[in-house]
């Protein structure tokens, strides 16, 4: 073996070890940890405390919780209610440390803490579930005292919208501004969020706000300016309202930062925009929905002079305040000497991102359609004006142009046959435009959802399979009944029995004894009837009693019904029949009693 | 009487949709007159007054977009479309409010994209007579006694199996029912249902996500790209409420 070649095993032979030594350390240290994780858990700590514990009547400190421990609560604790004491979430914090190798988690939870009566007002100890633990936060005490003579209630930032004083129209951008306020208490530092919670408006708004000095209610004031966009979008009164999410200082007595800050949520006075709908009557041709102050530029034209067949470029610059981004381009209406392509429009914004405004460039593109000395076609244009409550002519005058016989015919059809193909040429990508209306309303209906989740819907999904169980229940009878035919001849004998015994009754109310005693031996035969599975008519007297031997009073009963009706059919002996309404409970009873056996 | 009450639904409905027709007009003469604002309030109170059609909400649509409410436009795109799911211009102007807006199409399974073949209630027409139809078929001769036929088991089995097909559509259409569309542009997402909650990241109007779940005025929304938080219910509407 050369020098070189032991060296090289050595060296092999060292790093193999280190490397398994460095993988035993590392297992163990793995095993040491899962050790120290089994059996050092503890449980989370936690604190509650007022800052600073010393509050006046009305105005807020702030209310402390903090869980420390490997684990953390999620949940936002819930303090008790405690009768003069108010209590606001205002955010929470978390931190991390890394302790004995385990991570220590620690969450604060902020409340803001505003006192109404003096004296100790203590938020008692209660409970939280941090994991799967249920610990304890002890409870805080703040000590509240009367605020100094002459003091002035707490006053909170507080956010307003300014709008110009006067009505409003359908579709007009106003200029509002959102104002926070700066108090004696409290100085707006930021605004995160401002959300309309009322008004049938489109809400603009633009977070970069600026710290300004502003007038407002005829006194001076400070605070930040936020610039709002507002556009009406239904007539008549809209009331106006916005949320505001603000991050603020709270200010000592004397005016100082406290180091106490949080965020808030306000809400914006109400305020109410009266919107009318554009004047139906006097607008001009080539009003096509601008609501604003504008100016129109310059007419630009790409030449004075040009050849027949080719292109004139004109271009047009629209500037001012108002919806000017949405103003579609006007066209031309009198194209007689001209042939006139779609416009392009493009709109750029003004210097100051947060003033609203701009300037739209409208590039009309025009092919003369002869030789000669002319003028561009005039073309309508028009805004409203909110102001002045009136629409605005701004028709571009025709812009004189000389037009002279082609030079280069030959070479625009030689340029023209060298050009490629549309199908050799390289696809371009298409941006997608809106689509225009649909002119049909087509099939009105009542709800765009679909019927799946409509009680109707569901109740007919009920109807097939209640008719198959009806037709099921429906087969099953006429199976039982093929089976079993007496059935049929007992209901049957019930429902002639039931009747005969009903023409008997009638016949006992009227006092009619014959009658009485046919339909009673009517009756008698036919509740009989299914005992001996024959039909009623063909009864003896013999089988019937045959029948009630169970019974003597049944039995008797209608023997005596069976004797007196025979008696009536055979002899005139009328009178010695007794009363129907005596015989009748009887009868009664003896056709009850036939009923039940069959 | 019944012939009178008859009368008084027909004039009832023929009046109904004569407002609406009324409104479609006044509105798409507002409309083409540059009057967006009017247009949409046209629109939006055909819609109010409980009549729906594709065409209205598709005008809808547009209107809103004139006047730059993006969320709206395209919640009412969405509604049109999903009573024409055949409406190429409605999903045309889906995909240029999306390209505008830079937000992407949302995310739909197999199942769901399978649902927007066929209106949702041609889907339903469908399953309910395949399903009971071939019940009916398969038990109703047994039941009325009558002789059972090849023709009823072969018309059973085509009906069942049609049923089979509109499966996947149903269970689409009832994941369907959880997307909607977010309203206003830089709409909070929070990270716990309250008004003081932190703000994970704000929403684009007219971004499309999906419900998870509910509590009090907050809605649990997932939006492309796995975007999930809490969400104002007046700020996120259903595309079928």
């Amino acid at each position: 073996m050369t020098d070189d070649g032991f060296r090289m095993t050595n060296c092999v032979r060292h790093f193999s070890v280190s490397r398994i030594l460095f993988c035993v350390t590392f297992a163990l240290l793995l095993v040491a940890s899962s050790f120290a994780q089994l059996g050092g858990e503890v449980a989370p700590g936690t604190s509650a405390s007022f800052e600073p514990p010393t509050a006046r009547i009305g105005r807020p400190v702030e209310y402390r919780i903090t869980v420390t421990g490997i684990q953390t609560s999620r949940t936002l604790p819930t303090p008790p209610a405690v009768a003069g004491l108010s209590l606001v979430f205002s955010n929470q914090t978390a931190s991390v440390q890394f302790l004995n190798g385990q991570a220590v988690q620690t969450t604060t939870f902020r409340y803001t803490a505003t006192a109404t009566r003096e004296g100790e007002l203590t938020v008692p100890g209660f409970e939280i579930t941090v994991g799967a633990q249920r610990v304890r936060v002890p409870g805080a005490t703040l000590n509240v005292v009367a605020p100094l003579p002459g003091e002035a209630a707490y006053q909170p930032v507080r956010a307003v919208i300014d709008l110009p004083k006067r009505d409003f129209f359908l579709g007009e951008t106003i200029l509002a501004r959102l104002l926070v306020m700066d108090t004696p208490d409290e100085t707006p530092q930021f605004v995160a969020n401002v959300s309309k919670t009322s008004g049938t408006v489109v809400f603009r708004t633009e977070l970069r706000t600026r710290r300004e000095q502003f007038v407002w209610e005829g006194k001076p004031a400070g605070g930040l300016v936020m610039p709002l966009q507002i556009t009406p979008i239904v007539e008549g009164e809209t009331e106006l309202n916005s949320e505001v999410s603000v991050h603020a200082q709270k200010l000592d007595p004397v005016g100082r930062r406290s180091g106490f800050a949080g965020q808030q949520l306000i809400m914006t006075q109400p305020v109410t925009l009266r919107v009318l709908a554009l004047p139906r009557a006097g607008r001009p041709p080539g009003f096509n929905g601008g609501i604003g102050r504008f100016t129109l530029g310059k007419p630009v034209l790409s030449a004075t002079e040009i050849e027949a067949g080719e292109p004139l470029t004109l271009t047009l610059k629209l500037s001012g305040e108002g919806n000017i981004e949405g103003v579609p381009a006007p066209e031309f209406t009198d194209t007689t000497d001209w042939q006139a392509y779609k416009p392009t429009s493009d709109f750029q914004r003004g210097e100051d991102p947060t003033q609203p405004g701009g300037t739209k460039i409208f590039t009309y593109t025009l092919v003369a359609r002869h030789e000669g000395k002319m003028g561009t076609p005039p073309l309508p244009m028009s805004f409203f004006d909110p102001a002045k409550r009136e629409f605005v002519d701004i028709t571009v005058p025709p812009v004189p142009v000389v037009v002279k016989a082609s030079t280069a015919a030959p070479v625009a059809v030689a340029a023209q046959k060298e050009t490629p193909s549309p199908a050799e040429e390289a696809p371009r990508e298409r941006e997608p435009v809106m689509t225009g209306l649909e002119e049909k309303p087509g099939r009105w209906l009542t709800s765009a959802s679909p019927v799946l989740w409509k009680p109707w819907f569901l109740a007919l999904q009920a109807a097939p399979p209640v008719l198959l169980l009806l037709l099921w229940a429906w087969r099953k009878r006429q199976e039982y009944v093929a089976a079993h035919p007496e059935f049929i001849i007992r209901r049957r004998a019930r429902k002639a029995a039931r009747k005969a015994l009903a023409q008997a009754r009638a016949a006992a109310r009227r006092g009619n004894a014959p009658e009485f005693l046919r339909a009673g031996v009517g009756a008698l035969c036919e509740a009989a009837a299914p005992l001996d599975s024959t039909r009623a008519g063909s009864l003896t007297r013999s089988e019937v009693l045959h029948a009630l031997r169970d019974d003597e009073r049944a039995s008797l009963a209608a023997r005596a019904i069976f004797d007196h009706a025979e008696v009536t059919k055979y002899t005139a002996a009328a009178a010695e029949i007794p009363k129907p309404a005596v015989l009748l409970p009887e009868l009664e009873h003896a056709v009850e009693k036939l009923s039940a056996k069959s | 009487m019944k012939t009178f009450i008859a009368m008084l639904i027909l004039m009832i409905v023929r009046l109904h949709a004569e407002t609406g027709d009324a409104r479609f007009a006044k509105g798409t003469t507002a409309y083409t007159s540059g009057d967006f604002a009017e247009a949409v309030d046209q629109f939006r109170r055909i819609v109010e007054e409980g009549n729906v059609s594709a065409a209205a909400l598709h005008n809808l649509g547009n209107a809103e977009w004139r006047v730059s409410r993006p969320g709206y436009a395209v919640l009412a795109w969405e509604r049109a479309r999903a009573l024409d799911p055949f409406n190429v211009n409605t999903a045309a102007n889906l995909r240029f409010a999306r390209s505008k807006a830079h937000i992407e199409a949302p995310t739909q399974s197999w199942h769901e994209l399978y649902s927007t073949w066929l209106p949702t209630t041609a889907w339903l027409v469908a399953a309910t007579l395949a399903l009971w139809g071939g019940v009916i078929l398969l038990t109703g001769p047994r039941l009325l006694g009558w002789r059972r036929a090849d023709w009823h088991q072969g018309v059973a089995a085509l009906l069942l199996g049609i049923f089979l097909f509109t499966l996947p559509a149903l269970l689409g259409i009832s994941r369907r029912a959880q997307l909607g569309v977010v309203l206003e542009d830089e709409t909070p997402l929070r990270l716990t249902p309250t008004r003081e909650a932190e703000t994970l990241v704000k929403l684009t109007g007219g971004e499309v996500a999906r419900v998870e779940s509910e509590r009090g005025d907050y809605l649990y929304v997932r939006a492309d790209g796995d975007r999930a938080g809490w969400v104002l219910r007046k700020d996120f509407v259903r595309v079928w409420q």
